[in-house]
């Protein structure tokens, strides 16, 4: 019996050939097909819907704790008082949600930031009825307890952590109308803190930090931190305006801090982050328009005063009026970058990053469609990638708290 | 388009005048072969089968809540159009490769409801409506059986597909009902078309299996087929699931899914050997 190939022309065999290779190549183009199967979604986009029709969430910030999850502190309105209560949500590794909790009781107004040491995260609060401040402790296992309560040290406003794991408070004196900065540590001692009077004239700072503290008004973007050099800042009230200060904890009442000094709340500071000696990465706000400045060269130094008006930046018209900036320096795809996050005028979360050392633009980010989106804050994650919280108005309605993960490869730097 | 054209031009470029001849012997090897050159049109019906599902959606109230997608299978008209190339042995046997270039359409809807804690009647309803059109071009090549000899030849059919993704559309559509603000009013907010390729892998396979039957008229050959088309592989992009920022900030991610189709096809195949005698009859 003769072979079938002895029937096939030549030219036809040739056909075939043609035909085989085509399928050949096809066949090794498949290949992603087997990528897919071993592959795993390294950027996730989650909402966190709850059906209530009148529950309503904001985050304040994110951690990832070391099972690859996430922390999510945050805030919620509460019947009890005109303060948001505590809300604390947590995460498995891909984002989905595992539990959250509202804290009961007189813990009230949670501050930025939610702080890891080791373990374990900390966060302030206010008493509701005293107006304390409270240090709270959230374990990895899932067990809130209380630190401490500071009597001394009232509406909390920002919180920070330096590089021994001591928190730097900023809180405000409503009996002596005065802004105070704290330094405590992990065991809610009290190590340090300093007093700046805002004064009593015909500006009242008080209406805008309830406002502020309730949500009922503007935010304000208070700050602490510390520098490399050893000193500290805030940006807080401060002689009747909104300023960015500079000082030691150990320096006398009557050596005047270092002051960038604004206008009431009006034209003012609205991030900083330390880039490189008194070099800061910080944006400013006048009157609704929104400026970033990644390089701005400070006096830094006691008695030194200027002002935030005379910083040029990079005008940025797309950025809401009243939006809260956030202002990190963090090590993404191998380089040192300058991360703002804010929310845009179309309710969309913008990130702009900046190479470090040359104040460069790289790329702009936005997150978010359709729905309204605000940013809350954002951290970088153990695959190098960056997660991002912010609030979502699901249907345009209902705040509820978003998160978008994205992998390096996505960030695309 | 263009990967339809190429394939076209590949085809005819593969297709040579095979061979004329002026008559041939019982037993000759040039009677027991014939090769057809032709064209299919055809319209399917396209089903996602969930081999996993995903939400961007995540409830803090019900963790049991996965939100799953209501799909809509089996309900739009997919057409296709494509080439074949038939190489018969002995009459009954035959191998056909039929490159074609095909739509599968398919959609799935999420509702999404809100309640009033206190007033258990102010709710507030979307519905998100999404619809998914793939293209693809397919390289299916298919064996062939013809029960008779006949001028009306019914056959059957399996065989294997590979297929590479040309472009993928995706149109989400919400509307809602609000009955919380003292009465109920219905709107459309907003319809988003985008591209979507990155939200699918660019391969995929199967097998498939029909049957149908062809009939001689003169000396073409008419075809009439339907097929069952079994995707064997999960065609949505893992790594991209959330990555179409349009699509998840509306909270719409694609599930893993594999992809069923029914097709219905006819189709017109021209003999290429020929003899060359007074009649000028292909070799049938």
């Amino acid at each position: 019996m003769r072979p079938l190939i002895d029937f096939i022309s030549s030219k036809t065999q040739g056909w075939i050939k043609n035909i085989s290779a085509m399928l050949l190549i096809l066949i090794v183009g498949g290949c992603d097909i087997k990528k897919n199967n071993d592959a795993e979604s390294s950027t996730v986009v989650k909402i966190f819907n709850n059906s209530s029709f009148s529950k309503n969430y904001q985050p304040i910030d994110i951690k990832q704790t070391s099972d690859g999850g996430y922390l999510i502190l945050g805030s919620t309105r509460v019947d009890v008082s005109s303060f948001l209560g505590v809300y604390i949500m947590k995460l498995d590794k891909n984002g989905n949600f595992i539990k959250d909790t509202t804290l009961e009781g007189t813990t009230l107004n949670p501050v930025y930031n939610l702080m890891g040491v080791g373990l374990s995260y900390y966060f302030f609060a206010m008493n509701g009825l005293t107006l304390a401040t409270k240090l709270v402790k959230i374990e990895e296992s899932g067990n809130i307890s209380e630190v401490g309560q500071f009597d001394q040290l009232t509406y909390p406003l920002y919180v920070n952590i330096d590089g021994s794991n001591n928190f730097i408070l900023q809180s405000y004196n409503r009996d002596d109308r005065s802004t105070v900065v704290s330094k405590i540590n992990t065991n809610g001692e009290v190590l340090a803190s300093k007093s700046f009077s805002i004064g009593f004239g015909d500006y009242d700072v008080e209406e805008p930090i309830i406002d502020h503290l309730t949500q009922t008004g503007k935010t304000l973007p208070f700050i602490a931190g510390s520098l490399s050099n050893g000193r500290y800042y805030f940006n807080g009230f401060y002689n009747y305006t909104l300023s960015l200060v500079f000082f030691d904890f150990n320096s006398k009442d009557d050596v005047e801090p270092g002051v960038l000094q604004g206008y009431r709340s009006e034209r003012v500071i609205s991030s900083a982050t330390e880039v490189a000696g008194s070099t800061l990465a910080v944006s400013r706000y006048a009157y609704g328009n929104h400026y970033l400045i990644p390089n701005a060269i400070l006096n830094t130094a006691n008695g030194d005063i200027s002002a935030s008006s005379d910083l040029n930046g990079y005008f940025l018209p797309e950025i809401e009026s009243d939006a809260k900036i956030i202002n990190k320096k963090l090590e993404l795809n191998g380089k040192s970058l300058l991360v703002y996050g804010t929310t845009t005028k179309d309710k969309q979360i913008a990130l702009y990053f900046y190479e470090s050392t040359t104040a460069k633009l790289l790329k702009a980010k936005y997150l978010g469609f359709s729905n309204p989106f605000e940013i809350g804050n954002f951290v970088t994650t153990k695959d190098g990638g960056l997660a991002i919280i912010g609030t979502t108005f699901v249907a345009g309605k209902f705040p509820r708290i978003c998160l978008f993960k994205l992998s390096s490869s996505d960030l695309g730097i | 388009m263009r990967y339809f054209i190429m394939f076209v031009i590949i085809g005819f470029q593969c297709a040579p005048s095979l061979a004329q001849r002026k008559g041939y012997q019982k037993n000759d090897p040039y009677a027991k072969t014939q090769f057809y050159l032709g064209f299919r049109l055809g319209a399917g019906l396209t089903k996602a089968k969930v081999v996993e599902r995903f939400s961007a959606f995540s409830s803090t109230t019900n963790p049991e809540e996965t939100y799953p997608k209501s799909y809509q299978n089996f309900r739009y008209i997919n057409p296709l159009a494509g080439m074949e190339f038939l190489f018969t042995y002995q009459t009954q046997f035959g191998i056909s490769f039929q490159p074609n270039y095909r739509r599968l359409r398919f959609g799935y809807s999420n509702d999404y409801n809100w309640q009033d804690d206190t007033v258990a009647t102010n709710t507030v309803s979307l519905k998100y409506t999404q619809q998914v059109k793939l293209d693809y071009l397919e390289f299916p090549l298919i064996f062939k059986y013809d029960f008779t000899k006949t001028r009306l030849r019914p056959y059957v059919q399996v065989g294997g597909f590979y297929g590479l993704l040309v472009s993928a559309i995706k149109t989400v559509e919400v509307d809602g009902k609000d009955q919380a603000a003292g009465g109920s009013s219905e709107y459309l907010r907003e319809k988003i078309t985008v591209g979507a390729n990155d939200l699918f892998i660019t391969s995929s396979y199967g097998w498939l299996a029909g049957a149908g039957c062809s009939y001689k008229m003169g000396n073409i050959r008419m075809t009439l087929d339907i097929n069952y088309r079994s995707g064997m592989n999960n065609i949505t992009d893992v790594k991209n699931r959330y990555t179409n920022n349009q699509l998840s900030g509306v909270g719409d991610v694609m599930d893993d899914i594999k992809i069923k189709n029914i097709t219905l096809s006819v189709g017109c195949l021209f003999p290429i050997k020929y003899l060359t005698d007074a009649r000028y009859e292909a070799v049938d």
